[in-house]
């Protein structure tokens, strides 16, 4: 069948393309580093700059294992939250997840000024590691009311759009707390909502990615699953599957992604919503069976890619990671939409 | 309409439909409605008792709103029971879990399919998922259940195309071969009538015949098409609004007057001789 | 409470030259300019009045607004005119605390009646005022008090505004509105030389340019010692967080602190006057071996390399870092934002301390105090 062979030259063809940008991450920077240099450097041949050995392995390296890292695990949140909620616009904003997560690094950084507390000075004794447990603990709470919601209305919608009002309230809070903070908090936080994935050290990026990697693992078994729900809640249950507790599980799921690479990244724009769509329309299956391991591919290479964007205008500086994957993202979901459309009304 | 009288299913059980002692379905003081919260319930029948025996084709006939859809579902576990017990092949519904009452009934319904990538060949393959490793990955014995499903329904030629590119008709036969392939022996349809053309509707009757003849299916339906479910059904359940619940053959339906009852309208009225609705 | 605006429509003006007439009769050598370190307003005087001109500190030919100023015996020899203000002022609302600062070196605390933001502001004396009533806030949160404003009536309103295009909240009171654009000089004697701004309202010029004079002779002292300094140790500033690192401009109030202190500012070819956004590689790349690093920030229980390295691991990999050569000054125990500006010998000294110890070993550091231990 056509598409058989189609989805055996993505399977191939991604993956190689994942290494190639991984390797141009590594190469290309702010500071010019040959690629010969790149290579030693990574080879530990001794003969490389001390300089270059910090930014390459320390700077560069934790940098792309970041970003596919969270490339994957907001592909797969995506995916999961698109099929449990039958609904093509959801996304790891959806559910006020990331809003949650914003929330709890709010109250970190901006709480502080309000309170008369600099709270900088709490980051100072947890470093990074404050920020981080902040976002995730906001993150994760918003996940529970979520879930405990799901376990009570069996609705998809429903859940949906208590989701959305809790983004919505948790954004507002966000926004209050702002307004009442030092032009230093509000500075930091606001840098902070910009994303970057250049915040982690590596073993840090090497957890992010292990741990995300367990968790696609864990995901497929789930794939029978998946694939009765786009049938319809009935019918999934009809199959042999208890669909409410299923629905908390892949809440969890996604929102621990979502949780996982929010708190070391800050809010990344987009990758989540936009690469099932990528994935579902060049593979043109709805099968988690493939889309699973596609949209790791995908999401890994659309990243990488964006990374590799932000770094390019040869300033001295970097774009945000956000403005990229928005201006990368949206373009290419609608640009697949209408392929979509064109091919299934033919 | 008069108000009708309660009568118990008990009272006009005929005695030509014989419940077999090993039914293969069995409902006791069943009450099936929606629990809205704690306190707020909207019950739409109470209280009923019917046993289904192996090869029947029981149709489950009723005006809009009585409660058809919600007592099927209610027999596979799709929405709870508010009181009563529910026994296939003796063992209570409570008891079974969800995997092995997918092992027992499979059903079709009327949740319509949005998904564009799914090929008629993934809906069938789903009706699959009850057996098998979890990874769902088809060995060639499930792929050839799945061929033969689709092959049973007259549907080869629609196997790889995007279920939702085809007409209503056909994927009525997909979801029913989806049924085929989960090889249980009750097969419940809501409403498999309800988008289907005349002749389209004696195909999908026929063929569920079929099933039961020569695949020792056991069948029950919903629909509020009386000239088809007089025609085919071996037990015919009338339920109406506020509880009412009759069962009994065919023909004694029509000549009861029952089916006036509870389908008479201002100036069109339902001839027991010709079995049809006619103007008065 | 004097008003600033003089109605008196007494007929016997002896002259009936406008102030700006007056000015403008002058040739350039008879006005030379009191200020000669900022660039953000000038100073001339003819005949006992003051003219004072304020330029738009993105563009210093832009003139933003012009005031004449005399005390009472003058008043009457001009036409009257908004812009002619009548010395000393009464009460007045201050909204920068730098500007505070100046006024409490001036002694003229007294004629402060509002603030704004209180719960920014250090200074004990203002507390002390603020908390018996003396003192009003007439902001907080970013939000101006418009009533109260009105209710108080201060002659004038200084302020600091970030931008002069958007119309400020408190405009609609009518009060006079005057900027105070300290902040945007680049040069440490500029942005002290403010002093002399704030004096002029209130007849303290004298004891101004005496407090300034003694800033400028210490300040080149120092600068003079420095850069005759055999070595000149390399140096950077600022730290890294979430993804950006904001490094100081080579034009920039701590760029020319170092060049005067006899470092050798990694950035000084830089032609920016604020903070320029840097990758870390970039950073890395050309600092790792500066001889020192400066910092400005708060932590609490006082610095520690412990604490920092804390923020972010990569900071090991700096020389300065490893040496435990970290300039560091705590804005919040040192007060540095507030009466920094009117201490830039002493901000000078510190860091010559730092950079230069031998020079000036028996100096005991103010505001930057070199972590070496």
């Amino acid at each position: 069948m056509n598409s058989n062979k189609h989805r055996r030259l993505i399977f191939v063809i991604l993956p190689i393309l994942i290494v190639v940008l991984f390797l141009i991450n590594l190469w290309y920077g702010s500071v010019n580093i040959s690629w010969i240099e790149v290579w030693e450097t990574l080879m530990m041949n001794g003969n490389t700059s001390q300089t270059s050995k910090i930014i390459i392995l320390q700077y560069r390296l934790p940098q792309a294992i970041t970003a596919m890292a969270v490339g994957i695990g907001l592909s797969i949140a995506g995916l999961l939250l698109q099929t449990t909620f039958s609904n093509p616009l959801a996304g790891p904003s959806v559910l006020g997840i990331s809003a949650g997560a914003s929330l709890g690094v709010a109250l970190m950084v901006l709480l502080g000024g309000v309170v008369g507390v600099q709270l900088s000075s709490i980051s100072m004794i947890l470093g990074d590691m404050a920020i981080v447990l902040a976002a995730f603990a906001g993150a994760l709470a918003v996940l529970l009311i979520i879930i405990f919601v799901s376990g009570k209305v069996g609705n998809a919608v429903t859940i949906l759009i208590i989701g959305i009002m809790i983004g919505y309230l948790v954004s507002a809070i966000v926004g209050t707390l702002q307004f009442f903070s030092s032009s230093e908090d509000l500075h930091a936080f606001i840098l902070w909502g910009l994303g970057s994935f250049s915040k982690t050290s590596i073993t840090q990026s090497l957890m992010i990615f292990i741990v995300t990697f367990v968790v696609f693992v864990v995901t497929m078994v789930y794939v029978k699953p998946l694939n009765a729900l786009l049938l319809g809640q009935q019918y999934a249950i009809s199959s042999g599957f208890s669909v409410r507790l299923l629905q908390s599980i892949f809440i969890l799921i996604s929102g621990f992604l979502i949780a996982l690479g929010t708190a070391f990244t800050g809010p990344i724009a987009f990758v989540g919503l936009a690469v099932p769509h990528i994935a579902r329309t060049f593979l043109r299956t709805s099968n988690h069976g493939v889309l699973l391991p596609a949209v790791v591919l995908i999401g890994a290479a659309l990243t990488l890619g964006c990374n590799f964007i932000s770094k390019l205008p040869g300033y001295d500086a970097s774009l945000p990671i956000n403005a990229v994957t928005s201006i990368v993202g949206a373009p290419i979901v609608i640009w697949v939409i209408i392929k979509g459309r064109r091919m299934t009304n033919g | 309409m008069d108000s009708l009288k309660f009568e118990t299913s008990k009272n006009l059980m005929d005695q030509d439909v014989k419940a077999k002692d090993n039914s293969i379905l069995s409902i006791e003081n069943l009450s099936t409605g929606y629990r809205l919260s704690h306190s707020r319930t909207i019950s739409l029948h109470q209280n009923l008792n019917f046993k289904v025996g192996i090869g029947e084709l029981i149709t489950l006939l009723g005006p809009n709103g009585a409660g058809k859809s919600t007592l099927l579902k209610s027999l596979v576990g799709i929405i709870p029971v508010l009181d009563g017990d529910i026994y296939y092949n003796g063992t209570n519904l409570k008891n079974l879990s969800r995997k092995e009452i997918a092992r027992l009934v499979a059903v079709v319904l009327t949740d319509k399919i949005d998904d564009k990538y799914l090929s008629s060949y993934d809906i069938v393959g789903t009706g699959r998922y009850p057996y098998g490793s979890f990874t769902g990955k088809l060995t060639a014995v499930e792929n050839k259940k799945i061929i033969n499903a689709l092959n049973v329904v007259g549907a080869n030629e629609l196997i790889y195309r995007y279920f939702h590119s085809l007409s209503d008709g056909e994927k009525q036969k997909v979801l029913i071969a989806r049924a085929i392939a989960q090889d249980t022996p009750i097969i419940l349809l809501d409403e498999p009538n309800a988008f289907i053309d005349s002749p389209g509707r004696v195909i999908i009757m026929n063929l569920l015949n079929e099933l039961i003849l020569k695949h020792n299916k056991t069948i029950l339906l919903t629909t509020h098409d009386t000239e088809l479910a007089l025609r085919y059904a071996t037990s015919l359940w009338l339920l109406g609004k506020e509880n009412y619940f009759k069962v009994g053959t065919p023909d004694k339906m029509a000549e009861s007057g029952l089916i006036n009852q509870l389908f008479d309208r201002e100036g069109v009225v339902f001839n027991k001789v010709s079995k049809r609705f006619e103007t008065n | 409470m004097m008003a600033v605006i003089q109605i008196n429509s007494c007929s016997q003006q002896k002259n009936t030259l406008s102030l700006s007439q007056l000015f403008d009769n002058r040739s350039g050598a008879e006005l030379v300019s009191y200020v000669n370190y900022a660039n953000g307003f000038d100073i001339y005087e003819v005949d006992n009045i003051k003219k004072l001109m304020i330029y738009n500190p993105r563009n210093n030919d832009e003139v933003l607004a012009t005031y004449f100023f005399t005390d009472s015996t003058y008043q009457n020899s001009y036409k009257p005119s908004n812009d002619f203000l009548i010395t000393p002022l009464d009460s007045v609302a201050v909204f920068s605390a730098t500007q505070l600062n100046a006024f409490s070196k001036l002694n003229i605390l007294d004629r402060v009646i509002a603030i704004s933001e209180s719960e920014y502001i250090r200074n004990p004396t203002v507390q002390e005022r603020y908390e018996s009533g003396e003192i009003v806030n007439l902001a907080g949160n970013g939000i101006f008090y418009l009533e109260k404003t009105l209710e108080v009536n201060p002659n004038i309103i200084f302020y600091s505004p970030y931008n002069m295009a958007e119309k400020h909240p408190l405009a609609a009171t009518e009060i006079t509105m005057i900027p105070f654009f300290d902040f945007m000089e680049s040069n440490p004697l500029g942005r002290a030389e403010w002093i002399k701004f704030t004096a002029l309202f209130f007849n303290k010029e004298a004891q101004a340019n005496t407090i300034f004079d003694t800033i400028v002779s210490k300040y080149n002292k120092y600068r003079e010692l420095a850069l005759a300094a055999e070595s000149k140790p390399t140096v950077f500033s600022d730290k890294y967080y979430s993804g950006q690192w904001f490094v100081s401009g080579g034009k920039s109030y701590i760029a020319q602190l170092f060049h005067d202190a006899g470092a050798d500012y990694l950035w000084k070819d830089n032609q920016n006057t604020g903070s320029i956004n840097l990758d870390f590689e970039v950073v890395y790349n050309k600092a790792h071996n500066a001889d020192f690093w400066r910092i400005v920030g708060t932590y609490t229980d006082g610095f520690s390399y412990d604490k920092m390295v804390a923020e972010n691991g990569l900071y090991n990999n700096f020389k300065a870092f490893t040496d435990k050569k970290v300039i560091f000054c705590d804005s919040k125990e040192s007060s540095y934002f507030e009466t920094g500006t009117l201490e830039p010998h002493l901000l000078l000294a510190d860091l010559i301390h730092a950079f230069h110890p031998d020079l000036i070993p028996d100096y005991n550091p103010k505001y930057y105090h070199l972590y070496n231990d």
